[in-house]
């Protein structure tokens, strides 16, 4: 049972670090190497509002506002500017991401800091005890999902951005401000970057490069889930388990090796990636 | 009215006179001056202040300027240290470069260097041809280099691991997990912690390595749960270190196994807090509840100079003692050319927030092991400490 919620809360994690990645691909078609600064973003600011006396659930959800706001920033200043030259922005977002994590460790130092967790306790799941912050991961992550899909699936918001992740030019004809889209998204996506970064940081190190290697698997599952939040879901499951197995029955040092050729292989046999959307 | 011109004249010619004098003795006094004060001892200080090792780098670039402060004011050196400051971005390549480019266009005298054992060596290809010394002013190091410019104030394997492995099996410790960082020094503490365990009457029921950057530490916990070791030493480094203890002293599966830890600095303690981090015994080469005076000097300049921004660690303990311990053997040496501080380094020695500590003709550092326990609040409790530890570095050949 152990493997089992451990391989649970691999994939809720994958999951909760992807989703505004995905969003901000899926849409806007950009690289956000950003992405690792704006989750130290959200981690740091709950690090300052719960050392401002602020308990643990309203302090993420201040994170992702925090977050949410500077990206907003960063999309008016400088997103917006190159949308039509999406290779550029690999270079721009990471140059913002520079920025990101200078600006934290002037204003909160390099060292480590400070972050517990708001519970330290255990559950009994089918008979084994574990970890009760873990169990909250794999709620958080499921709900993440179950919210995303039914937004997408069955809101006026969903449709807006169905109709412009699928065909933008006949969108906008159709009178809907893509603009707008696309900020609101940029700012969405980096609110949900913000929220992963305060969600997981009780049970990381919070230093200032803080995400850097949870979002190198989260790059892949992206490049895997072919623009679908099913190929998303799909994508998390299989990297997530992959590591989580090998890890455990073989050589966590080599685990990460075997998802990057995992990856390469379902890619290069399954262009599309894992959505299962005919093309 | 001509003997006014006259004795206007005569004022014009004392005036000037006067002045001739005055710019001499000024001249001549700055000349002085100038033969007085010797030139300044240029260094570099070369460490990844981007990259892996950037947290550690910054806190250790804090010591190293306090460091500078107080030996320049006080003199201490004989003459000025100054210093150019170089990124190697914890990588080799880089090291090599910035290394190549402080000897053979910056010229400095010497290098201080806050790295790896790999962007060590890269660095010390420079040197080495030189005659130019090599302080490497880190926490831990491998001992794998064995070079006659090199010299390690870092703690080695068997000044860390033996004290730490006597005092466990001599409170009943006898099945020991490993948890490390795959990387140099990883391996090379393992293999120390095997070797010791053996001797001390313990036995190795695991071991794991995981990549550095690793988040999710569930598939050790499980193999830990599995072995049931009376104690988990982990070897793990930075932000790992921290996700290693926040998830393993959370999962209800490590309820009596103790933990130990000899890479633990003051930082991540601080960052895992006391809650999870109590009883777990740290063996360290620096604590900063020490009480020591050289050690509440070492406070006293660094709050002096950073306020509240002061990052109190075992990285800027290294680096204050390695600006120290440089100074002390440039004025022995009297003289700056490499060959004559090379040699003075060999028997230098200094006191600072770390202990005594001494090459004795090596060249790596004999120092202090403290054994300390974790405490609730958050401060360490020394247990107990072994004096003047000499090195055995992993390189047979030193």
């Amino acid at each position: 049972m152990s493997l089992t919620l451990d391989t649970l809360v691999a994939i809720a994690t994958l999951i909760l670090v992807v989703t505004g990645l995905f969003l901000i691909f899926g849409l806007l078609h950009v690289v956000n190497l950003a992405h690792t600064g704006l989750m130290a973003v959200g981690v740091y600011a709950e690090v300052s509002f719960r050392g401002h006396g602020v308990s643990f659930w309203p302090s993420l959800v201040l994170a992702a506002l925090v977050t949410g706001a500077v990206g907003g920033v960063i999309e008016f200043v400088v997103i917006r500017r190159l949308y039509a030259r999406p290779l550029d922005t690999i270079l721009a977002t990471w140059g913002i991401s520079l920025v990101l994590v200078q600006c934290i460790v002037e204003i909160y130092g390099s060292g480590q800091r400070f972050l517990d967790l708001p519970t330290v306790g255990a559950t009994t799941v089918l008979g084994t005890p574990y970890s009760n912050y873990r169990l909250l991961l794999i709620v958080l992550g499921a709900s993440l999902v179950a919210a995303l899909a039914l937004i997408v699936r069955f809101t006026t918001v969903g449709l807006t951005i169905r109709a412009v992740m699928t065909n933008e030019p006949l969108a906008r004809s159709h009178g809907i401000n893509t603009v707008r889209v696309r900020q609101l998204t940029f700012i969405t996506g980096a609110a949900l970057a913000g929220f992963a970064g305060a969600v997981l940081g009780p049970i990381q190190g919070v230093d200032p490069n803080f995400g850097a290697t949870l979002v190198a698997t989260g790059f892949l599952a992206v490049l895997l889930s072919g623009r679908t939040l099913v190929g998303l879901v799909l994508s998390c499951v299989v990297l997530a388990t992959t590591q989580t197995l090998f890890s455990r029955y073989e050589n966590a040092v080599w685990a990460n090796a075997v998802v990057i050729g995992l990856a390469v292989v379902i890619l290069r046999f399954r262009p599309q990636g894992l959505s299962l959307r005919r093309t | 009215m001509s003997a006014r011109r006259i004795s206007t004249g005569g004022h014009r010619i004392a005036i000037a006179a006067l002045a001739v004098t005055v710019l001499g003795g000024a001249v001549a006094a700055t000349a002085l001056a100038r033969k007085a004060a010797p030139a300044p001892y240029v260094i570099g200080w070369v460490t990844g202040f981007t990259g892996s090792q950037a947290t550690n780098a910054a806190s250790a670039t804090q010591g190293l300027q306090a460091a500078l402060a107080n030996v320049n004011k006080n003199n201490i050196a004989g003459r000025t240290i100054k210093v150019y400051y170089a990124d190697d971005a914890a990588d080799p390549v880089t090291a090599g470069n910035v290394c190549n480019r402080l000897v053979n266009q910056t010229h400095v005298s010497a290098i201080l260097g806050f790295e790896s054992t790999p962007s060590t060596a890269a660095c010390n290809t420079y040197l080495t041809p030189n005659n130019m010394p090599y302080v490497l002013a880190q926490t831990s190091t491998s001992g794998s280099l064995c070079i006659p410019n090199f010299f390690s104030l870092a703690n080695v394997g068997n000044q860390q691991v033996n004290p730490l492995m006597s005092y466990l099996t001599k409170n009943g410790t006898k099945k020991i997990y490993v948890v490390a960082s795959d990387f140099a020094s990883g391996h090379v503490g393992a293999a120390a912690v095997a070797q010791q365990a053996a001797a001390d009457g313990a036995t190795i029921v695991g071991t794991s390595y995981e990549p550095l950057g690793t988040t999710d530490f569930s598939s050790d916990i499980s193999k830990i749960a599995a072995a049931q070791p009376d104690t988990v030493i982990d070897i793990l480094v930075g932000s790992d270190e921290t996700a290693f203890y926040k998830q393993f002293k959370t999962d209800p599966r490590s309820n009596g196994i103790k933990t130990a830890s000899f890479l633990m600095d003051d930082g991540i303690a601080a960052a895992i807090g006391g809650q999870l981090l109590q009883g777990t015994i740290v063996s360290t080469g620096y604590f900063k509840d020490n009480q020591s005076k050289g050690n509440q000097e070492f406070i006293a300049a660094l709050q002096k100079k950073y306020g509240d921004k002061a990052e109190i660690s075992g990285a800027a303990a290294a680096a204050w003692d390695g600006v120290f311990m440089l100074a002390h053997a440039l004025k022995s040496a009297k003289s700056t050319s490499g060959p004559d501080v090379i040699t003075s380094l060999l028997t230098a020695k200094t006191s600072g927030p770390r202990g005594d500590l001494a090459f004795k003709n090596r060249h790596y550092v004999s120092l202090t092991t403290y054994i300390v326990q974790e405490q609730k609040d958050g401060t360490a409790k020394l247990v107990t400490k072994a004096q003047r530890i000499t090195p055995i570095p992993a390189n047979p050949t030193c």
